[in-house]
């Protein structure tokens, strides 16, 4: 179950911010999809619907949800909060700031609360944004610890992927049984897409009903959480025996892998991480596909949300400090074999980096 | 994130079933005098647009721009990399990919809207504020356009109908995986959840009472938990774009039929609907539907404030709770409300 004393340890850190930076109350929002700074003030993993979370440095803080079938879990699973069910959460927040007078109040992320709120709020409401980013990079020791476990529980999902990555088998029952298992083992999230074929795949989706074949690259960036936290393992296997080509493509990567977690240490930017990872497919003739029409990011934070700052890029500043966590996966397309995924879970630590994933970094195949 | 099997099944929905909502929806919108329609869908928020044109984003946000002539169009904040995916799960016809959808669709507005033209905005008051912001620097009259929506998709068609006959069929199979006899609630939920994906769910969540003399409450599983002499697990599925929920309650040494009895008073309240005199003697109780944008949107119940009228014919999900001989029981189920003399009826038994 989750530990109460990690949601106020964050909610004091969070205050301590707040009244540093003269703000008043604080609006969080969040839905199934990001819901990382509503999560870091409430300890609510929302699922269905969309919230906000009204927020004051004294501690106190309202959750309004717009979905009732989330009020149980929410009065369960949350302490210290008051939870109320709103059929016009914008409208009634912002009725709930007309009420407190003249205060400042900020929003994070400002750009995704409902319109019904910046509409009817009395007060100019400011963006928020990067002071709760600011806590959400910046972990304590037990919140590496969560990322940590579930580092290991991701190792442990991706046996069952291999186990469950057969011959004629759809991509969705695949899915299934890595979903089935985390549930088994108390996992209630996870963030998972997946691919499978060869030159035609230019990127992971969630499952199709595509059938495993024999030659497959089968890709994967396999994302349980504990306590709210996740982390990220990315591996490709080969359906049957793996080709010389594909191992020769895939050393490349194991290359970038590495040199990427080399780079990681408190006091360099997230941009020489990125770079230390796409030297290696430049130095191999491959520069091009460590661009945006091939791939995202080479690597991105990990926390309340499973693909949160910073990201791993040639121009973001960002300088990495002890406690930030993030995965490292120089993913992108091969044109010789089709899109290749390898990624680890790092944290960085006083003296460099904390490598949280143990899967070997090899193309696993029938023959492995 | 979606994780389970998202594909456009054009057996279920073909193109015709989109051609004729998009007529209905543009007569509903020149009565209302609405010169485009808006419709924005993100992971939890992704009925209206896919009722309209099949998509439904496995993450990331969308905008769905329905002209009153011409073609669909829609701007996505999924990468452009996205790009087949995307087609092949979407009716509309031209797609546009940038992270900032706000001031896209601001744009093809402008570009296409002559002046004194009214945007329609479905749930305009909870779009992100970025993007109602961006509308409003069109010129054009921005107004919320959910009612017309509403009355437009009014209680669905027979594709809808199917669609949530095969959810419900999914959730009941779903539930009759449980071990009956098992203690570990973890156990209990995998085996929902995995019969869920396997039939080809797009979705599933599973919460869990597990002990119901203790705590009524469903909750989501984070660790061990043991299933007492009652508990109940509640499957919410979604299939093509179309969410249900039911209810299962186990009550161990059953020689009364409790379950039973319950699952007949709830009977009884369904075939009353869209009426609800009977479900308000529940102890307490929920009607959800999907109106606008939200799959599941709460319309009447006994913690629901604000009810909001539903019509004949409605396919709702109905939960309650009830205590049959001193015994709590959790009870629910997809249904279809009564119509022109036409009981109300779940859509799949919830009998195990």
């Amino acid at each position: 179950m989750k530990t109460t004393t990690l949601a106020a340890e964050r909610r004091a850190k969070l205050a301590a911010k707040l009244t540093a930076a003269g703000i008043d109350v604080l609006v969080a929002y969040g839905n199934g999809w990001q819901g990382d700074y509503l999560m870091y003030v409430t300890d609510f993993p929302i699922l269905e619907g969309h919230g906000l979370a009204v927020f004051t440095p004294d501690g106190a803080c309202r959750l309004y949800l717009d979905s009732a079938s989330e009020i149980d879990r929410a009065t369960s699973e949350t302490a210290g909060v008051d939870v109320h069910f709103s059929q016009q959460i914008g409208r009634d927040v912002a009725a709930d700031l007309n009420a407190r007078g003249k205060v400042r109040v900020a929003a994070a992320p400002l750009a995704f609360v409902p319109f019904a709120l910046v509409e009817n709020a009395h007060v100019t409401i400011e963006d928020g944004t990067l002071i709760v980013d600011d806590v959400l990079m910046h972990k304590s020791p037990a919140e590496v610890a969560c990322v940590r476990k579930a580092a290991q529980t991701a190792d442990e999902a991706y046996v069952i992927f291999r186990e469950a990555a057969q011959q004629g088998r759809p991509q969705y029952e695949v899915v299934a049984e890595v979903e089935s298992w985390l549930r088994a083992h108390g996992v209630a999230d996870n963030f998972m897409l997946i691919g499978s074929g060869g030159t035609d795949i230019r990127s992971v989706t969630p499952p199709s009903n595509r059938k495993l074949a024999d030659g497959d690259l089968v890709i994967t960036e396999l994302t349980p959480s504990i306590e709210g936290y996740f982390a990220q393992i990315c591996r490709t296997l080969v359906v049957g025996k793996a080709s010389d080509a594909q191992k020769r493509a895939f050393a490349i990567y194991v290359e970038a892998l590495e040199a990427g977690i080399a780079a990681v240490r408190p006091g360099v930017l997230a941009a020489d991480v990125a770079r230390a990872e796409n030297d290696v497919f430049r130095k191999h003739g491959m520069g091009e596909y460590v661009t945006s029409a091939y791939t995202r990011v080479r690597g991105h934070g990990l926390g309340l949300f499973a693909d949160s700052k910073p990201h791993i890029l040639e121009n973001v500043d960002t300088e990495l400090t002890p406690g930030m966590t993030f995965v490292v996966h120089p993913n992108t397309y091969n044109p010789n074999v089709g899109y290749i995924m390898l990624g680890d879970s790092v944290a960085v630590t006083e003296t460099g980096c904390e490598v949280l994933t143990a899967t070997a970094r090899v193309l696993f195949d029938g023959a492995a | 994130m979606r994780r389970g099997l998202i594909e456009w099944s054009k057996s279920e929905l073909p193109e015709s079933v989109f051609d004729t909502r998009i007529a209905g929806m543009r007569a509903a919108m020149a009565a209302a005098k609405i010169d485009v329609l808006v419709a924005y869908t993100n992971f939890t928020r992704t009925s209206a647009v896919s009722w309209l044109c099949d998509f439904i984003p496995y993450w990331s946000e969308c905008v769905l721009v329905l002209p009153k002539t011409g073609s669909l169009t829609m701007v996505s904040a999924v990468s452009p990399r996205g790009k087949p995916w995307v087609e092949g799960t979407t009716y509309s016809e031209i797609l546009l990919f940038t992270p900032k959808i706000g001031p896209e669709t601001a744009r093809v507005l402008k570009e296409s809207l002559p002046a004194g033209s009214t945007i329609g905005v479905v749930e305009l008051d909870e779009v992100p504020a970025a993007l109602g912001q961006a509308l409003k620097t069109t010129g054009s009259t921005v107004v919320d356009a959910t009612d017309t929506f509403v009355a437009a998709r009014a209680a669905g068609d027979a594709a809808d109908k199917g669609l949530a006959k095969t959810a419900a069929d999914f959730a009941r199979r779903a539930l009759a995986a449980i071990d009956p006899n098992g203690t570990d609630a973890m156990a209990a939920v995998a085996a929902v959840d995995l019969a869920a994906r396997k039939l080809g769910a797009e979705e599933s969540y599973v919460a869990v009472a597990p002990d119901l003399r203790a705590d009524r409450r469903l909750l989501r599983l984070e660790g061990p938990a043991t299933l007492g002499d009652v508990y109940a697990l509640r499957a919410t599925v979604a299939y093509k774009g179309t969410w249900v929920r039911m209810i299962r309650t186990v009550v161990r040494n059953d020689s009364h039929g409790i379950v039973r009895t319950a699952t007949e008073k709830l009977a009884a309240a369904v075939a009353e609907l869209p009426r609800l005199d009977k479900l308000g003697t529940m102890e307490s109780w929920l009607v959800e539907t999907s109106r606008a944008a939200q799959p599941l949107d709460a319309v009447a119940g006994s913690s629901v404030p604000r009810a909001e009228a539903f019509p004949p014919g409605a396919l709702v999900s109905v939960q309650a709770a009830t205590v049959i001989d001193g015994t709590p029981i959790l009870i629910g189920s997809p249904a279809i409300a009564g119509s022109a003399g036409t009981a109300g009826a779940f859509l799949i038994a919830p009998s195990f």
